[in-house]
Order: C-alpha cells, then structure tokens, then sequence
C-alpha cells in the first residue's frame, strides 16, 4: 500500500468518524434535554473538545491497535472490523444477494479509493477534482484570513502586556475579541471601550476566560481543519456546537464570580452587540476585521446557516439567568465519558480496511467464482423453453 | 520607540479629546481630564492611553516637562476639518461637493444670518477666483 493510499484512507476513515461521533454528541444532546439534566457548559465544552482530541487521534489509535495485534498482544477474537462482520453475516445467510453484487459493494471504497488516486474518468476522478479544488479555496482562504488578521492585530495600538497576553486597542475591531499567535495571545479591544470602565473590566475577564479556556487555540485548530473537512456537514455541526458552547462556557465561568452583577454582564453584552452592529454599518463597505482564528465577545456579522446574533445573544441571556446546572463528580463524569470514548475508538477501528483474508471472506470470494464458473458453464447450454 | 500607526481620522473618543486639546492650545493628561465635563468619569489612566494612541497616529506631539508629558496638536482643527470634509464629499457624495452643500441647506434650518454670511463667503470666493 502506498503512502497516498495510507493518508486518502485515513482521511475517509476521519471523516466517517466524525460523522458518527456529531450523531453521538447530538444523541447526549438530546437525552440531557429530555431527561433535564443540564451539564455545567464548561464541562460540556470540554467534553466536546476532549471528543474530537479523541476522534483526530483516533486512526493513529486503531494503527497501533492493528500493530499490537500484529505483535499479538491483542487477542485475535478481539477484532472488530464492520466489512468482516457484514461478510460473516452474508456467509451465514443474512443478506440475500448475488455473491458478486455484493462483493461489488464491499469493494466500493477501495474502487473510487484507487479512482481518486489514478485521477480516472468517472466518479473518482470527479471527486478527486472537487476535493483538490475545495481544498485549494478553503486553504487560501485560510491563509488570507490570518494575513487579515496580521495585518490587523500590527494595526492595533498597544494598551498593556502580561506576561504571554497582549491587550491590542483598535479603531477598527467591531467587538472586543481574543486572537494568538504562536507564543502571545492578544485580547483587543475596541479603543472606545476605554472610556467606558465597567464594561470594560466585565469584557476583560470575559475575554481572558477565552484565553484560559484555550477556546482560541481550539478555534485555530478547527480552521486549519476546515480546508480538510469543507465538504462535510459534520464539521460545520460540530464547529458551530463549539462556538456556541465556549460562549455560554466563559459568560458562566466570568458570572460564578459573586462580585460580578449578572444583569449588569448582560446589559454589557448588550451594549457591545449595539455598539458592534453601529460599527457594522458604518464599516459596511470595508471588511476590516479578521473573521477567523480568532474568537469574539460577541457575534454581529451574520452567517450563512446560522443562528442569526440576536438569537444567539437571546440564546446566552437566558442560559446567564438560569442557574440550575448540573457539576458531578470527575469521577462519575469520567465513567459516563467513557462509554463515549469507547464508541468513537470502535467506529475508528471497525470501519478501517481489514488488514488480511478472513475465513469468510475466503468463503464468499469461493461462492463468487463459483457463481462465475456457473455462469461460463451455462453459455452452451440450451436454453430452457 | 513604537512605530506611528498611520490613521487619517480620529475617532469619538479621540475628537472629544482633541477638541479640549486645540481648546486649551497644550496641556497634560491631567489638563484635559480636568477640560472633560465631570459626568465623564474617566480614569487618568484611561485618558493617558488616549493621548499615547493620538500620539502613535501623529495628531500630537509630546514632549516630557518632569514627570508629566505635555501634549501639543500637530494638526490644526481646520486642518482636521477639511480633511473630514474632504473625505466626506469623497465617499458619501461621490466627490461632488455641491450635493453635500444642498444637502446641508436642505436638513439644516438657517437663520437669516447664516445665510447671509454664506452668501458673503460665496462672493468672497468668486472675487478672488476672478483675480
């Protein structure tokens, strides 16, 4: 195998994971809300986070996994591979199809596998297309996204340092926002803010949460990923489940604080939000702020598929003056994680190309040129009348 | 040194503070904290990053007397003013100028006077075009 047909593998091996893994968080989703238990928002963020940590190492995990088996200090019985299963299920009578349609579709995603790698006309070919293509425009527009946000961040004033942190002041910032770079993590703010001290001190804490949360490091890390998983519409759920739970994670985190006024933090996200969108309109012509890597107090530009600002920051308001949340124990927590964590490393290795001939894969490949050698058998015969 | 952050216009804040300073001719962080109305309530560190951030644009100067630096504008206030009138004619009335004066006619109520001093100010103009 080579080293293309290793990375096209894992990249299909990813995206599948992450399929499976979204359905599993909104499966969570949707027994917490039915069963109302509601699951402090930092710990579901950091659930959310650990999950995907866990699904990008997931083939690295299933490489081992095969690599322990090859050394065999995993036991054989223990295989879990999907395509083997469905054989055995065949073999035993399960699924009724001709032995030949069904090794066609078995050997499905290694053809359009080899189709995307050979480049060859037909579906292959075309996706191998669509993906180089997607992949080109999503990474440019990576690449001149942090430019943007480069060019803005030098374009700022410097207010203060802090150790790592930088706090930027800007003219031209929409929102107070928290951005980074490889060693500093900046925090700016729109230099009008200065003449407003509460609100001021209420963003720093909110936007220095940011930076304790890590949210702009993970924020970083889903856009590199974008390019790669443009075409998947499990990344874009998962995305935005981050960026609406790291929001409700940080207002809770800054609002636990029994000297901070909880009408008065949501007046200030008001306030920010109007101020933001009366910058809006007067910016309307000119697209000044970096709108990625970088993560906002606030929403005001609209986007496509999105909940539109207003419903998010209604959305944020309530959760802030609901209180009853639910913080259990780590260790509880870890037991109900895991069966988690289970199925995601499960799905990881179960959907992986099985790596020799099983026993009934040996038998459906027999029933397949027997029904072959039937069918060049009957090409003298007479046919029945 | 930091590098100058080139920035044509001032901001709210910004004006507010350089319509004190061209009031008062120079002052430090102090004097046009003290020129602010009182219900302003702004911290002398607030207004200190202010005039550093007008500084860093090039709108002031500033020179340090002891402790305290003494700020003094760069750019005259109608300089500033045509420069905002400029830029507004430019890029709200597609660089005509006289929609910008009909419009300011039309939205403002002038007394006699202000007409009249605007009718002289034309005439003014016209003289001196023609010499």
């Amino acid at each position: 195998m080579t080293l293309l047909n290793m990375m096209l593998d894992v990249y299909i091996d990813l995206n599948v994971t992450l399929a499976v893994t979204a359905l599993i968080w909104m499966v969570v989703k949707l027994v917490m809300a039915r069963t109302g238990i509601k699951l402090a928002y930092n710990l579901q963020l950091a659930l959310l986070n650990g999950l995907f940590a866990v699904l990008i190492l997931s083939p690295a995990a299933a490489a081992l996994y095969h690599y322990l088996g090859t050394l065999q200090m995993v036991p054989a019985a223990a295989s879990v591979n999907l395509s083997d299963m469905v054989v055995a299920q065949y073999i035993r009578g399960g699924i009724d199809m001709p032995a030949q349609d069904f090794q066609a579709i078995l050997g499905m995603r290694g053809q359009i596998s080899e189709g995307i790698l050979s480049f060859s006309p037909g579906i292959g070919g075309t996706i191998a297309v669509l993906l180089l293509a997607g992949f080109t425009y999503f990474g440019l527009r990576l690449i001149s996204s942090f430019v943007r946000l480069s060019e803005f961040l030098s374009n700022c004033h410097e207010w203060r340092r802090s150790g790592r942190v930088q706090l930027l002041l800007s003219d031209w910032a929409l929102v107070p926002f928290s951005a980074r770079g490889l060693r500093r993590h900046y925090i700016v703010i729109p230099s009008e803010l200065l003449t407003q001290p509460e609100d001021l001190k209420l963003v720093m804490r909110h936007e220095l949460q940011h930076v304790r949360q890590g949210d702009v490091t993970w924020e970083i890390a889903l856009e590199t990923l974008r390019p790669f998983f443009f075409w998947n519409p499990f990344f874009y759920v998962w995305k935005s489940e981050v960026e609406r739970l790291r929001e409700l994670a940080c207002d809770q985190k800054v609002t636990e604080d029994k000297r901070i006024d909880v009408m008065a933090y949501c007046m200030c996200l008001l306030r920010a939000a109007q101020a933001g969108l009366k910058k809006r309109q007067e910016q309307a012509a000119k697209r000044v702020t970096g709108d990625i890597a970088a993560v906002a107090l606030i929403e005001v530009q609209d986007k496509v598929l999105r909940r539109s600002p207003s419903q998010k920051l209604r959305r944020r308001v309530e959760a802030l003056l609901d209180t009853k949340q639910v913080r259990p124990h780590w260790g509880v927590l870890g037991l109900a994680v895991l069966p988690v964590v289970a199925v995601v490393f499960l799905t990881a290795l179960s959907i992986q190309k099985p790596p020799d001939w099983t026993h009934d894969r040996l038998m459906l490949s027999t029933i397949v040129n027997l029904e072959r050698l039937e069918a060049i058998n009957t090409f003298g015969q007479r046919p029945l009348r | 040194m930091r590098k100058r952050k080139s920035n044509e216009f001032l901001t709210e804040v910004e004006l507010e503070f350089m319509t004190e300073l061209w009031k008062i001719g120079e002052g430090s962080v102090r004097d046009i904290l003290d020129c602010l109305p009182s219900e302003r309530k702004l911290a002398y560190t607030s207004c200190a990053t202010i005039m550093r951030i007008l500084d860093e644009k090039g709108f002031v100067d500033s020179r340090k007397e002891g402790k305290t630096f003494i700020y003094s504008p760069v750019l005259t206030k109608d300089a500033y003013q045509s420069r905002s009138i400029r830029n507004l004619s430019e890029k709200l009335f597609d660089g005509t100028p006289a929609s910008l004066v009909a419009r300011l006619v039309d939205e403002y109520e002038f007394s006699e006077d202000d007409l009249e001093e605007i009718r002289a100010l034309l005439d003014r103009r016209r003289t001196d075009d023609a010499t």
